[in-house]
């Protein structure tokens, strides 16, 4: 039984065929990586996938349920949660704020509540806190977590990005470019990061990813994408050889 | 520098960080509590005005500050509460009962406006509130059943459960309370999950999207509660001014507004007091010293006989006695903070802080804009 799918997925922009009728589904605790060159649509398969794009055809299941038709901010209370390939994150707050985001989906004091700060709401307040903290911990963020996000290094930005996706408890995290920008080692960090989540926490990860060694370091199942089609489908390696889509990088 | 220790989650969550803050800020309570015994009337009534700007101050640091969303037009929700809580005493209601009818109303508007402003953003969203603000004041001009047009409504001193809040002095107690219960809301939103989707939606809205915060319910949350509560500063505003008119709820007010929350540091309330303290007193300062300025220099003149000192002090008095110096004064000094001080006057106040808390290790890069990297294309 799969966790995710989509089903003949397709968008247009104007005349372009941006995606075009992509299938492919993503078990429990699989690394599933889309690889392809500049352009071939695989960030517009996760702005798809977390329906800030409206899809012009095909079908998102996610755990047994039809989601093309949820709305974007109803996406994270499901179980998924995304990164960003030029980071994303809230620039004038902390680490541990950035964080606390996460929680916003598992907060239940409405707005009353807040307002008047009632012993309810500094209980949920504590509880998200101490949630974001495990997070943080787990990460080795504990020295940073009162750090602006703008005074910290590109690499730790990642990471916490990362960190923010995982204060939702996803089911599912798509990672979109995580090593770019990083240096040799980060990458290595951050490939131990993936392994360690999906073995920790059972999580199914989309990647998108060019860093040839963090896709071999971790990926399940590899998918080619090339001008909005999947061109090829299968282990890293056999994707890697596959004459179509060496054709595709190289071009001819 | 002042090192702080966190053994309990309670210590991120509480009002005042530890017992420094709570000093200082309860020094400041006694400075304000006594401060009417010490000054003249006058004074009294020019930190009243400091209160209600301050209060006007939270209303636009929601707003443009937190969430992001840059108005013109908060003249209007002004002038709707003012209006309002006036017309609501004149037909017989009680003083409060008018004044949560007034917030209600403005809540209300600011809702409406609100409502299509989400499918704006930036500089189309601040023309719409522009438009909706002259639109407002065309009303307040033309319903003379309700406003009486330009020729004016007059407004008493507040009476609350039979008090008669007449003299300057219970006044500005009033205005007091409502700026202090004002800070204590929005701070409380502020630290729970509605400010925190609010700055993120103001840093990042496909992030804030993608963490669950739902853009269209978030905005128009900010929208109504800044309306609300600069209706609240427009029912003070009403008695202060004792006399209302169309023309004072004109676009330069908005503008104002916003010069107060630019100049006292964008993204903190500290910075909505800081710069009502400077809107509202920039103009008593500039009369002060139209006066004193000819005066002093003529004096030292009469002095010493250097002639020239007393003619540049009567050419400086003249000058500041002309119309239009005090907004281009405002304009000036808007100008040179963007330009010299984006942070505003709080973000100078935390260098300063900064700069004695390290002292001989001050780093003047700790504040230097971070090289910002690229980031991915707004989708929305």
């Amino acid at each position: 039984m799969s966790l995710f799918s989509a089903d003949n997925l397709s968008i247009n922009f104007g005349g372009i065929k941006a995606v075009d009728g992509v299938t492919f589904d993503v078990a429990k605790g699989e690394v599933f990586t889309i690889i392809g060159p500049n352009g071939a649509g695989k960030t517009t398969i996760f702005n798809l996938m977390s329906r800030i794009y409206e899809p012009s055809g095909g079908k998102l299941v996610f755990d047994g349920r039809d989601i093309t038709n949820v709305a974007p901010h109803r996406i994270a209370a499901l179980g998924i949660a995304r990164t960003f390939q030029n980071l994303e994150l809230f620039d004038s707050s902390t680490v541990l704020e950035n964080l606390l985001l996460g929680r916003h989906v598992h907060r239940r004091t409405n707005l009353v509540e807040n307002f008047l700060f009632l012993p309810k709401a500094r209980r949920a307040e504590i509880e998200d806190r101490r949630a974001a903290e495990e997070v943080i911990d787990l990460f080795g963020l504990a020295p940073h977590a009162e750090t602006p996000i703008g005074s910290l290094s590109y690499g730790l930005r990642k990471i916490v990005e990362l960190a923010r996706a995982l204060c939702i408890r996803p089911r599912l995290l798509m990672l979109d470019e995580p090593s770019s920008g990083l240096g040799a080692e980060e990458t290595e960090t951050m490939a131990r990061w993936i392994g360690d989540l999906r073995r920790r926490m059972g999580l199914a990860v989309v990647m998108i990813e060019h860093d040839m060694s963090l896709v071999n370091a971790v990926s399940d199942r590899v998918v080619a994408l090339n001008q909005g089609r999947i061109i090829a489908e299968g282990s890293a390696a056999a994707v890697q050889n596959d004459p179509e889509v060496i054709r595709a990088y190289l071009g001819g | 520098m002042r090192f702080q220790f966190k053994t309990s989650y309670d210590q991120d969550i509480r009002i005042f960080r530890d017992k420094v803050d709570v000093f200082w800020y309860g020094l400041l309570a006694v400075l304000v509590l006594i401060l009417p015994l010490l000054l003249d009337d006058y004074y009294v009534g020019e930190t009243a005005w400091v209160f209600i700007y301050g209060i006007c101050g939270v209303s636009m640091m929601v707003l443009v500050g937190y969430t992001g969303l840059v108005s013109l037009g908060h003249a209007a929700f002004l002038g709707i509460g003012a209006y309002a809580h006036a017309y609501f005493i004149q037909h017989g209601m009680p003083w409060v009962v008018a004044m949560v009818l007034a917030v209600a109303l403005t809540t209300a508007s600011g809702l409406i406006v609100g409502l299509p402003a989400l499918r704006m953003t930036g500089i189309y969203l601040t023309i719409a509130t522009l438009a909706f603000a002259v639109i407002i004041q065309e009303v307040f001009s033309r319903w003379e059943s309700v406003t009486h047009g330009f020729a004016g409504m007059k407004v008493d001193k507040p009476v609350i459960f039979g008090f008669e809040f007449a003299t300057d002095q219970s006044f500005y107690y009033l205005c007091l309370f409502f700026l202090v219960v004002v800070l204590w809301a929005t701070r409380n939103l502020l630290r729970s999950p509605t400010g925190r989707a609010w700055i993120a939606i103001r840093d990042s809205e496909i992030a804030a999207q993608s963490m669950g915060v739902h853009l269209a319910v978030y905005k128009s949350i900010a929208f109504a509660y800044s309306a609300g509560v600069m209706g609240l500063a427009g029912a003070l505003f009403a008695h202060k001014i004792a006399y209302l008119a169309p023309d004072i709820f004109t676009i330069l007010l908005s503008i104002q507004f916003l010069l107060l929350v630019i100049v006292g540091g964008l993204g903190s309330l500290h910075g909505a007091i800081l710069g009502a303290i400077f809107v509202a007193l920039l103009p008593p300062v500039i009369a002060i010293l139209r006066d004193s300025i000819p005066e002093s220099m003529a004096a030292f003149a009469a002095g010493t006989g250097l002639t020239f000192v007393g003619t540049i002090g009567s050419a400086v008095g003249g000058f500041l006695a002309k119309p239009g110096v005090e907004a281009g004064i405002f304009g000036l000094i808007l100008v040179l903070v963007i330009l010299l001080e984006p942070l505003g006057m709080y973000g100078r106040w935390l260098k300063i802080k900064l700069f004695f808390s390290t002292f001989p290790m001050y780093k003047a890069a700790t504040f230097k804009r971070q090289k910002s990297y690229m980031r991915s294309e707004r989708l929305r």
